[in-house]
């Protein structure tokens, strides 16, 4: 049996204690949005993604089998619903993001612009630089960009990664390593661009 | 760019990453001393994996929790209404439709006339001289009757015994 207390938790939920499943929903809540939220970058569809992704826990919880880390379920359910949903088209952010005019990048711009005067010159050159990053991850290819959250936010190893992507750790090693030269590639030409 | 460094830059991701051996990562580390082209190169990777990681955590919005709340109760309802049409409209069907009774008759009679098949099958499969052997100890059974109700037929027999009968009684 796997020694992981949210494993535990989910099966006292497959034998009808709702009271775990709160519990589950209450400790995994904000990982789960920021993981989303690195992915899609917008606020809004990062919500409603990760509340989708409880849903899922609830309605697929009959075939749930303890057979990893709870959390190596739940974030795979979490890809697949971010990679589908993004791949349909429901929430259209790549126009938006392309643009950077509306939804939260822009009112993270705004708020920077704002707060220019009374910031340093090295504040304003790292925000700067986030600002390219973000917009360098959303150019990224959906996998690559998962592949890369994984290893940069959650530190993963190239075992658990592949594991939450369903490939190989081979695909994996050589997912993360084009996708930083991709990274880099896309900043290049932004600045060149500016 | 000479050959040697677009040759280096393809490993410049793996070298940051610290996964490369210990031979080719001394030869990366000696390169970089020497080429400012490619120094600047890794600089700008380290500066964006630096970058990279730095991106800020958000927290759930104060309407998460009521909303996601929201969504499961109109989950739970439609679990709910699901189970029922898809069990009780089943279960008036069965009872009062004609064409469910028709159908259940019909599955009915061909499951007997499978078991019937099967059991006949079985019987033939009796080795012959088996069966033979049960019709001649029939076949005995009915000439023992034979041969006494040839004993009650014989009239003269029947008429003696009858008159020693009443010689008694007199």
């Amino acid at each position: 049996m796997i020694d992981d207390p949210h494993v535990q938790l989910m099966l006292r939920f497959q034998g009808g204690d709702e009271g775990a499943f709160r519990q589950l929903f209450e400790e995994n809540k904000t990982a789960l949005l920021n993981f989303i939220y690195r992915f899609c970058l917008d606020r809004r569809v990062a919500e409603e993604l990760s509340q989708e992704v409880f849903l899922r826990v609830y309605k697929t919880a009959r075939t749930y089998r303890p057979e990893a880390m709870f959390s190596t379920w739940l974030y795979r359910i979490a890809t697949n619903i971010c990679l589908n949903e993004m791949r349909s088209g429901k929430y259209k952010y790549e126009r938006e993001l392309k643009s950077l005019d509306g939804g939260d990048g822009g009112r993270f711009l705004e708020a920077i612009d704002a707060h220019t005067l009374v910031k340093t010159d090295e504040k304003i050159a790292q925000e700067e630089r986030f600002q390219a990053v973000r917009k360098a991850l959303r150019a990224l290819p959906e996998k690559q960009r998962m592949a890369l959250i994984c290893s940069v936010y959650d530190q993963l190893s190239y075992k658990e990664i592949a594991e939450r992507l369903g490939c190989s750790e081979a695909a994996v090693k050589s997912i993360i390593h084009r996708s930083k030269l991709a990274l880099r590639d896309i900043l290049k030409k932004g600045f060149h661009k500016k | 760019m000479s050959r040697e460094c677009k040759k280096y830059q393809k490993r410049f991701v793996a070298y940051l990453d610290r996964e490369l051996c210990a031979q080719e990562t001394k030869l990366i580390a000696a390169h970089l001393t020497s080429c400012t082209v490619c120094r600047r190169e890794v600089q700008e990777l380290q500066e964006l994996f630096q970058a990279l990681p730095a991106l800020p955590m958000i927290m759930p919005s104060e309407r998460y929790d009521e909303q996601f709340w929201q969504k499961m109760r109109v989950l739970r309802q439609e679990q709910a209404e699901g189970r029922a049409k898809r069990w009780l409209p089943g279960l008036l069907d069965f009872r009062l439709s004609r064409r469910t009774g028709l159908a259940a008759s019909g599955a009915l009679a061909l499951f007997l006339c499978v078991v019937t098949f099967f059991a006949l099958k079985q019987n033939s499969g009796v080795p012959r001289n088996e069966l033979y052997i049960a019709k001649d100890i029939e076949l005995y059974s009915n000439m023992e009757v034979i041969e006494n109700s040839e004993i009650l037929e014989n009239f003269e027999v029947i008429n003696m015994l009858g008159d020693l009968e009443q010689e008694e009684k007199g």
